[in-house]
């Protein structure tokens, strides 16, 4: 069950299956048949208007949907590795480590940089023989956060700007040695280079893992995504390469969401 | 009707009454200062003199006894009935925010127990005095206790604890909630690491508050915890002298006005510095 | 609202039975305290002579032979400080919510606040003690009174303990009203006494009948200042400058010279039950005017 077999030379192995999924809240439908597949070792990025359900979906993925109160899934299905999610006997606190969740909105603990960090070792006990501060100086620096903080690790989190906030987020989650990574806009506040650096990570991980990238930036999906997949309505309009889910070919609605016209 | 040259008598009117309205407002409003600073200002203004070292720390002496000599049994009976009634009833104050606010926000059985305990605030507090005498003092033969007053406190408490807790914790917005369990721990983990945390200002606002609202509270302990003279060590079923009551037979009895000004003014030193304290702490809760 | 969603672990249940245990422990205590002001009430209850008697038609006599227990002349000295007090208590109260929530500038606002905070904070005995050496003693001096104790001497007392509950409570209810509705009348060219009046006043309705019902809650239940100021006598008192002695007064007095389980001990538990009832019916109408308020305020 580790999906860091590497599988340069097998057959296609997708990672995350999602077949006809209706996610309603309250009683208003958000996700309205999305069917979509992610592969190992691949960045899928979503594209699509605010407020169509990409965050819905990512939450379906790791389970996180179930603490929105009047959150419900009304049909489909959807897995990870052939694990069905919806399955009751399912632990979500294993699934949760498993697949990592990097929320929309950056949020500091309170507690310090590295205690942020170590949140969930602390909890889940993967230490093997690592210091604390080096496992977090570590992550950090995969995170590309290090260079910033490494004279304040023992600092409040609180003190971070947006975007070393987002960092910290990133980095907290791969401390949780996640074998898949769920990332809803990653560096909607980050300067270009920061940016750069944060795909150049992504493109690393997704050497042995699957990565979900929700993303307002159609040029950063062009960038690092091996495939693409935009909503509309709570629906796939289009899915597949950059090329041919962005390209002249496509869903008209599509195109006019990418190049920026009102639908 | 900027450019009207001449207003008409409506106008005027209008304008008028505008003008009273504002001036009513204002009225108010500085009565809703200049009130608690006068009672705050007339009891320092005669309750500083009784005010010193020994009159803190000495028992009461005189003939009538407390005319002279000080409160210190009373500051001492106060401290260990609030410090009873904290210790009953912040955990269950706490466990009950957390469940109301964590578990079933929304669910129509918190609503039904956030009613009830809004209910337990407003029994007066003169009938927790009766239970207290017939359940704690008669019932379960605590007698006239530290005891039976700290637990009676601790009812006056439960509520005011439960209703900040629960705002505290409220105030803590649900993406920090969702960032911690997305990384699969546990409730116990987020309430005791980030919840608790986050909100700590906001809650022990909420104890400043309850403590000071205890610590004045005569009517619950009256008959369940307080004699009129006692000195020399506590004991969980003795009973105690306490600032409010003492101030009570002291009026009551006329016993000594001078001596009332200072046990008044204690206690309303205290309340300053429980507010002044809750004041900075909701502050530091709003901006952590 | 956003909650934790369900247990995930074993400690996780453990915890939040803990945790259920505090939110019941209310609960618990009111049903308590319920029973058994009622179980004792009703042991002694024999020796009283029925309903009516209790509520009216009896005088306080104890000692009497036979002795007589009503509370009549209580129930009647609550009635005159609640109407005195409260007839200058809401509307003061609620112009100072008005001023704090409409008029007031930021800064007076960030004084107001924490000054009504102090108002509601001041223990009752200190309250009791402040009315004796002013009102009390004034009534003394100026007016020449034997004795300065009576229910005036309370009422004004009191009316100042609850202008502070009156006035928050409205202010709340004023600011739940939407500033789109006050801005659409400004934008008529309404002058804004007009819009306050007409339109923020009308709206905030049963946000105001809460802070008066809190205020009179307040009142009713209130009873070291008052026992130390209404003089604490058993006639019915005829006017304000009369002495009186409400039932919280009653039961502050007596209840420490009464034997469990006598007729006078049950009287006194049946007057405080009937207190009991009737602090928790207001509260009960406070909860839904102040719901139906925020419903309105978001509707
Ligand atoms: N807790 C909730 N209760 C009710 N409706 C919700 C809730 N969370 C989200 N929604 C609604 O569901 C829809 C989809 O939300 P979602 O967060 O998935 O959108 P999104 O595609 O991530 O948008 P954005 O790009 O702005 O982040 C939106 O219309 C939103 O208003
Ligand atoms: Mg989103």
């Amino acid at each position: 069950m580790n999906g860091s077999t590497a599988q340069a030379l097998a057959p296609v192995e997708i990672a995350f299956e999602v077949e006809d999924l209706h996610v309603h809240y309250g009683g208003a439908p958000v996700l309205r048949g999305v069917s979509l597949a992610v592969e190992e070792s691949s960045i899928l990025a979503i594209l699509g208007p605010s407020g169509c359900g990409k965050s819905t979906l990512l939450r379906v993925l790791n389970r996180t949907l179930e603490l929105v109160p009047d959150a419900r899934t009304a049909r489909g299905r959807a897995s990870f590795r052939g694990q069905d999610l919806h399955d009751r006997t399912l632990d979500p606190r294993l699934l949760r480590k498993r697949v990592g969740l990097i929320p929309q909105r950056p949020t500091a603990f309170p507690m310090s940089i590295s205690e942020n960090v170590l949140f969930g070792v602390r909890f889940h006990g993967h230490w093997r023989g690592r210091r604390p501060l080096d496992l977090a100086a570590e992550v950090l620096a995969r995170a590309g956060l290090l260079e910033e903080v490494k004279d304040r690790l023992r600092e409040p989190a609180a003190r971070l700007s947006v975007g070393q906030l987002q960092r910290l987020c990133i980095a907290r989650a791969l401390a949780n040695e996640p074998e898949a990574l769920l990332l809803d806009e990653p560096s909607s506040a980050l300067d270009p280079v920061s940016t750069l650096r944060i795909e150049e990570t992504l493109r690393q991980l997704a050497r042995d893992m699957p990565i979900v990238l929700v993303t307002h930036h159609v040029a950063q999906a062009r960038r690092v995504a091996d495939g693409v997949a935009v909503f509309i309505d709570g629906r796939v309009a289009a899915m597949g390469t950059p090329e041919e889910a962005m390209g002249p070919g496509t869903d008209p609605r599509v195109l006019d969401f990418v190049e920026g016209r009102s639908a | 009707m900027r450019t009207a040259e001449r207003p008409s008598a409506a106008h005027r009117g209008a304008h008028l009454a505008d003008r009273l309205f504002t001036v009513m407002a204002w009225g108010c409003g500085l009565l809703g200062i200049l009130l608690p600073a006068s009672v705050v200002a007339f009891l320092l203004v005669d309750g500083t003199r009784a005010l010193s070292w020994r009159f803190l720390t000495d028992r009461p002496r005189g003939f009538p006894l407390g005319s002279a000599g000080g409160i210190g049994p009373a500051i001492q009976g106060s401290l260990a009935l609030v410090g009873i009634g904290l210790a009953v009833a912040l955990p269950l104050a706490l466990g009950g925010a957390i469940w109301l606010s964590e578990l079933r926000p929304d669910r129509r059985s918190s609503h039904l127990l956030r009613f009830l305990v809004e209910c337990l605030a407003a029994v007066p507090s003169v009938v927790y005095g009766l239970f207290g005498y017939a359940f704690f003092v008669v019932f379960l033969r605590f007698g006239i206790s530290l005891l039976a007053g700290g637990l009676v406190l601790a009812a006056v408490m439960f509520p005011i604890l439960l209703v900040s807790a629960q705002e505290a914790l409220a105030a803590v917005g649900p993406e920090v909630r969702e960032a911690a369990l997305a990384l699969g721990v546990d409730h116990t983990y987020v309430v005791k690491r980030v919840l608790l945390r986050r909100a700590w200002a906001g809650l022990l606002a909420g104890v400043v508050l309850a403590v000071g609202h205890a610590v004045g509270s005569a009517a619950p302990i009256l008959f369940t915890a307080t004699v009129y003279f006692r000195d020399g060590g506590l004991g969980l079923r003795e009973p105690v002298m306490t600032l409010p009551t003492h101030l009570y037979f002291l009026v009551a009895e006329a016993i000594s006005t001078d001596q009332a000004f200072g046990t008044a003014l204690v206690l309303v030193l205290a309340l300053l510095v429980f507010n002044a304290a809750a004041l900075a702490l909701r502050r530091i809760g709003a901006h952590p | 609202m956003h909650g934790l969603g369900p247990p995930l672990s074993s400690r996780d249940r453990l915890g939040w039975g803990l945790c259920l245990v505090g939110a019941t422990a209310g609960a618990l205590f009111l049903a308590l305290t319920a029973a058994f002001v009622t179980r004792e009430a009703a042991a002694g209850w024999h020796g009283i002579d029925g309903l009516a008697g209790f509520l009216w038609r009896d005088a306080w006599s104890p000692l009497a032979s036979p002795p007589t227990l009503g509370v009549g002349h209580a129930l009647r000295s609550t009635a005159m400080l609640a109407v005195t007090s409260l007839a200058v208590a809401i509307p003061l109260g609620i112009g100072i919510g008005i001023f704090a929530s409409e008029v007031a500038p930021a800064p007076v606002r960030a004084v107001l606040q924490p000054s009504l905070e102090l108002l509601a904070g001041i223990p009752a005995v200190v309250y009791g003690f402040f009315g004796y050496v002013t009102v009390v003693r004034g009534l003394e001096g100026g007016f020449g009174m034997v004795s300065g104790e009576c229910l005036l001497a309370a009422a004004a007392i009191l009316a100042l303990m609850v202008v502070p509950f009156i006035a928050s409570t409205s202010a709340e209810a004023l600011r739940a009203v939407p500033q789109d509705l006050r801005d659409a009348a400004l934008s008529l060219g309404a002058t804004r006494s007009h819009v306050i009046r007409r339109v923020v006043l009308r709206r905030a309705t049963p946000g105001l009948f809460a802070a008066g019902a809190l205020g009179l809650a307040r009142a009713l239940s209130e009873t070291l200042a008052v026992l130390m100021l209404c003089g604490n006598a058993v006639a019915p008192p005829g006017s304000l400058l009369d002495r009186g002695q409400p039932i919280t007064a009653l039961l502050a007095t007596e209840l420490g010279e009464s034997a469990a389980g006598t007729p006078k001990y049950a009287a006194l538990y049946g007057a405080g039950l009937l207190l009991l009832l009737v602090a928790l019916s207001i509260n009960a109408g406070i909860w839904v005017l102040r719901r139906r308020a925020l419903a309105h305020a978001h509707g």
